[in-house]
């Protein structure tokens, strides 16, 4: 349809064109179009050879089960050095990783860094490969997504559907779009608390997650990462997208601090809090065990200042920004925290946190039937895990012991035979222990919610079973039959 | 369908036993014993108030069981779901030919386990109804005939309908009962032999098909209760309108200690229970159970049969236990069996038994919180507040984006620790006739945010609360709840 209506139009306009030669001065319009046509030739022709498809594969498991899968998305080349922003989604947990260049040829890349929370990560192209082919790329400038305004016109580049390059043209329209705040990316980990979106209606499909949204100057303003359908495209504002740039090259992560609160707009609770429109934000809630918690913040309180800068969150737009300004502290920093509670002005001193993610490296217990990770800081607020103690299931694998024994994803081994469990490294040990020792019997404790729950886990072994000294090389999964290819 | 079956019975028993007589005698027996039978059978009447506003009427057989007109129905038809107090207007129908009469009753109480409900006729113009006798150790043979009585609706005057079943199996767990070749027709009314002797009514069943059935492992199926589960309480009925109350230990979340564990433990064959939760202030945790710990004797008994039995085994041998009595459990911990006594106290309070606040103009319904609030949501045994139990429909309260369970810790700044204090200061705080209300709410287990109710007070303050719905739908169609932080 999209593409139907794209053709009537430039039939439309070169009917025009050629048609009302005589007309030409009367009317002002075939001018107009042929600028703007001009224009954005301009600025495609600075960005559409920085543009790269991306294909990605990892390996990951699926409900306890290892698979391989493969994806595509896209990415912009932004310095010589051959580093290429795309989205998280892409790349980020990506174990082999190449580019399809402008000139159409394929060249290797490796993940430089990744961050979910905003969705971004960055990857080089294997420059010995672009020496040796003799191939050439290009980059493309990062403009400002400050100053843009609503009725900008932009073009979105990528390979949608995984097709070949393409560009579609539409305006900004929205600069600072909301969404949904417990958005997720795959795995459960957690996105989009750090920034707004610009919103377009530049066709955005999949396959041009990662992309470059582009203004008339040629300027990447934006990383296409939502879209599909009903003219709603959503992008990651450059701005956002150079500070994670400039950490992963400089550190190859980005590092975060929280303090542990939760953040409710001021709107129409002025009167409540009695205070001026533009001053401060509400506590909604504070995560247990934080900093925030340990230094006695209250819910209810209202945040005036950040370590002396003035906070202001009166709109759901203005949570991002905060969150950002905490988030940028060094861990480990001595903030004070100026609140107001009951009238009086409160100036609390405390020190941050690193914000962690929901994942940490998962550890396949193969025989055992499942996979399991340690519980992060993070997982334990999402999940209202009791403590960071044991290790949490992600995943069980059908017909195996531990389904057999009930264990399902979310459970937390506490315990394995009389040994507490701590975390995914130290039962890797017991569980090594234990396959050596061919036990058939493995008495595991769950927790599951506030219940503890005793799992027997019955391992048969076969006669001729190979020596378990070498559980890794035991371990190694047999490509599933539903594999997926990219 | 049932009728074709009756009839072909009755077809085969004409071929195969001949005579006609003998057929005769059979529905001789029937009629004589339904004749006797049908002046004790009642019809219950009442109506529900729904927590939604909604109304139901109802209509449950039930049968004159006791001097004063005592009524007993099946307790399947008072849903805990719906508090006590939302249940009005009882009233016994009595059809004595084709007159009906109706007496104003009293609902007495309930016992779930026993799965009946009581209930007396307060109008002092209702005449003493025959109660039925329900002789005690009566035993019953498989294969024996049956009787059961029900009666029709209200188009038809409540006749009575009278089925006739043969015992099929003895159930023993967790409670004897029995189980019928046929359709026994309403939970809650008497079963009598050929004879006219009672011997039970009528109940529901889970009946366990074991693991391999999946989902429809348990299969709910009509039984006949013995007299003997519910015989105790027809000498003392239930009072106030209450559940009566069975011994409480406070545990939960309880598995069985299956062959394997068992072994792996070196317990051989014994059977036992495995503690998954120890409630908190519970006679568990004060007598040191822990989570984990094995349940394998009780006052010297073994915990025995099938292992898929072992947990509802042990929890009615609890139930048989009196509040307040000392138990002791054998139990097994850290490798090592022990002896632990606890003294069973009464069970906590229950949401349904709690104390509500209404408030219509708001469209909110409010109640104490009660320990299994805490329970269910892991809170801590020091969290207060009261619980939102419902939320009108586009009232002011849900526009303001509360939501049922929600549990509600301040009115404008004032705490609200306990349905009183609620009561007290959100009244006061509403007859301020505020333009804004705010609330400071806990939603799930931890995360806690305001709340800000504005009251429609020029557009639906001076209507009646049941206008407000209408005079919405033409206001501000689209407020947004709060924003969730």
């Amino acid at each position: 349809m999209r593409t139907l209506l794209l053709v009537i139009v430039v039939l439309g306009v070169s009917t025009v064109a050629v048609g009302c030669g005589a007309a030409f001065k009367a009317n002002q319009s075939p001018l107009i179009w042929a600028e703007m046509e001009d224009s954005i030739k301009r600025a495609r022709d600075m960005v559409y050879p920085a543009t790269v498809r991306v294909e990605a594969r990892k390996t990951e498991f699926f409900a306890g089960q290892r698979k391989r899968t493969g994806g595509f998305g896209s990415g912009v080349v932004f310095d010589p050095q051959g580093h290429i922003l795309t989205n998280y989604h892409v790349a980020g947990q990506a174990q082999e990783l190449s580019c399809m260049l402008f000139s159409k040829e394929r060249v290797k890349a490796k993940l430089v860094g990744g961050d979910p929370w905003t969705d971004l990560a960055v990857i080089q192209l294997d420059l010995e490969e672009v020496k040796q082919k003799g191939v050439t790329f290009d980059w493309a400038a990062f403009g400002d997504s400050s100053d843009l305004s609503e009725g900008d016109m932009v073009l979105a580049i990528g390979s949608p559907f995984g097709l070949s390059r393409s560009i579609s043209r539409g305006i900004i329209s929205c600069r600072e779009r909301v969404l949904g705040e417990a958005m997720q990316l795959g795995g459960g980990l957690e996105t989009g608390l750090f920034s707004t979106w610009i919103q377009t209606d530049a066709a955005i499909n999949p396959g041009n997650s990662g992309g470059p949204l582009v203004n008339m100057r040629g300027e990447v303003i934006g990383i296409n990462t939502r879209g599909g359908g009903n003219d709603l495209g959503f992008a990651v504002p450059i701005d956002v997208a150079k500070d994670v740039v400039q950490q992963i090259l400089a550190n190859g992560k980005v590092t975060r601090s929280t303090v542990g609160l939760v953040f409710q707009p001021l709107q129409d609770l002025e009167s409540f809090f009695e205070v001026s429109k533009t001053e401060g934000v509400v506590i909604a809630s504070v995560e247990p065990d934080s900093p925030a918690e340990a230094a006695g913040i209250k819910p209810q309180d209202l945040l005036l200042e950040y370590n002396g800068r003035k906070v202001m969150g009166r709109y759901p737009e203005d949570l991002f920004q905060l969150r950002r300004m905490i988030s940028d502290t060094s861990v480990g920093t001595e903030v004070t925290l100026r609140v107001r509670r009951a009238g009086k002005i409160l100036d609390v001193p405390l020190k941050t946190a690193e914000l962690t993610t929901v994942k940490s490296d998962e550890v396949n217990y193969e025989t055992w039937g499942f996979v399991g990770q340690d519980i992060t800081k993070r997982l334990a607020t999402r999940e209202d895990l009791k403590d960071t103690v044991g290790v949490y299931v992600t995943g069980v694998r059908g017909g195996e012991p531990a389904e057999k024994a009930q264990m399902a994803h979310g459970d937390v081994v506490i315990r394995c035979g009389n040994q507490d469990v701590t975390d995914a490294e130290q039962l890797k040990k017991l569980y090594d222990e234990s396959v050596a020792k061919k036990e058939q019997m493995v008495l595991l404790m769950v927790r599951r919610g506030a219940a503890v729950l005793p799992k027997l886990v019955k391992v048969t072994y076969a006669a001729e079973a190979a020596p378990a000294q070498e559980p890794k090389k035991d371990s190694e999964p047999k490509p599933p039959a539903t594999e997926e290819k990219g | 369908m049932n009728r074709c079956r009756l009839a072909l019975a009755v077809m085969t028993t004409v071929l195969v036993v001949g005579p006609q007589a003998r057929a005769d005698e059979t529905a001789e027996k029937i009629r004589d014993v339904m004749g006797r039978i049908s002046p004790s059978l009642v019809t219950v009447s009442y109506y529900v108030e729904r927590n939604d506003g909604s109304k139901a009427d109802m209509r449950v057989p039930g049968c004159v069981v006791g001097a004063k007109n005592l009524v007993m129905m099946t307790s399947l038809a008072i849903r805990d779901e719906v508090p006590i107090g939302q249940y009005h207007d009882f009233e016994v129908i009595v059809s004595q030919g084709a007159a009906l009469k109706e007496y104003k009753a009293e609902y007495l109480g309930k016992d779930d386990t026993a799965q009946v409900a009581f209930l007396r006729v307060t109008d002092a113009s209702a005449a003493e109804l025959p109660a039925l006798a329900f002789p005690e150790g009566k035993p019953i043979e498989l294969g024996e005939p049956l009787l059961s009585f029900g009666s029709l609706g209200e188009p038809d005057a409540y006749k009575v309908v009278t089925y006739s079943v043969r015992i099929a199996a003895r159930i023993e767990k967790p409670y004897v009962a029995y189980l019928v070749d046929g359709n026994l027709g309403t939970p809650g009314t008497p079963v009598a032999t050929l004879d006219g002797v009672v011997v039970g009514i009528v109940g529901t069943h889970a009946l366990d098909r074991g693991k391999t059935a999946g989902p429809l492992q348990f299969q709910r199926v009509q039984v006949v209760w013995p007299t003997e589960r519910f015989a105790a309480l027809l000498q003392a009925p239930p009072e106030g309108g209450k559940q009566v109350k069975r011994a409480w230990l406070g545990v939960s979340d309880l598995n069985p200690l299956t062959k394997e564990m068992a072994t792996y433990y070196g317990l051989a064959d014994r059977g036992g229970v495995i503690i998954g939760r120890v409630i908190d202030d519970s006679p568990a945790a004060k007598a040191g159970l822990k989570a984990t710990d094995i349940i394998l004797a009780m006052d010297g008994k073994n915990i025995t049969g099938p292992e898929g039995q072992y947990v509802r085994s042990f929890q009615n041998s609890l139930k048989e236990m009196k509040i307040g009595q000392e138990i002791s459990l054998e139990i097994f911990r850290d490798l090592k069996t022990q002896t632990i006594k606890v003294t069973l106290s009464e069970p906590p309070k229950e949401a349904t038994e709690a104390k509500r606040h209404k408030n219509k103009q708001f469209g909110l319904t409010v109640r104490e919180m009660v320990v299994m609030d805490r329970v269910e949501r892991e809170l801590p045994a020091g969290e207060t507040g009261i619980v939102v139990e419902f939320v009108e429909q586009s009232g002011w309260a849900e526009d303001g984006g509360l939501e049922a369970g929600d549990i509600v810790k301040k009115v404008q700044d004032r705490e609200t620790p306990d349905l009183d204090a609620f009561s007290k200061v959100f009244e006061e705080e509403v007859a301020k006739k505020p333009k804004e209300l705010v609330l400071f709410v806990l939603r799930g287990k931890k995360e806690t945010q305001l709340i800000r109710i504005e009251p429609r007070w020029d557009t639906e303050g001076g209507k009646k609360p049941e206008d407000a719905g209408k005079a919405k739908a033409d206001g501000d169609g689209q407020k947004a709840a709060a924003p969730k932080p």
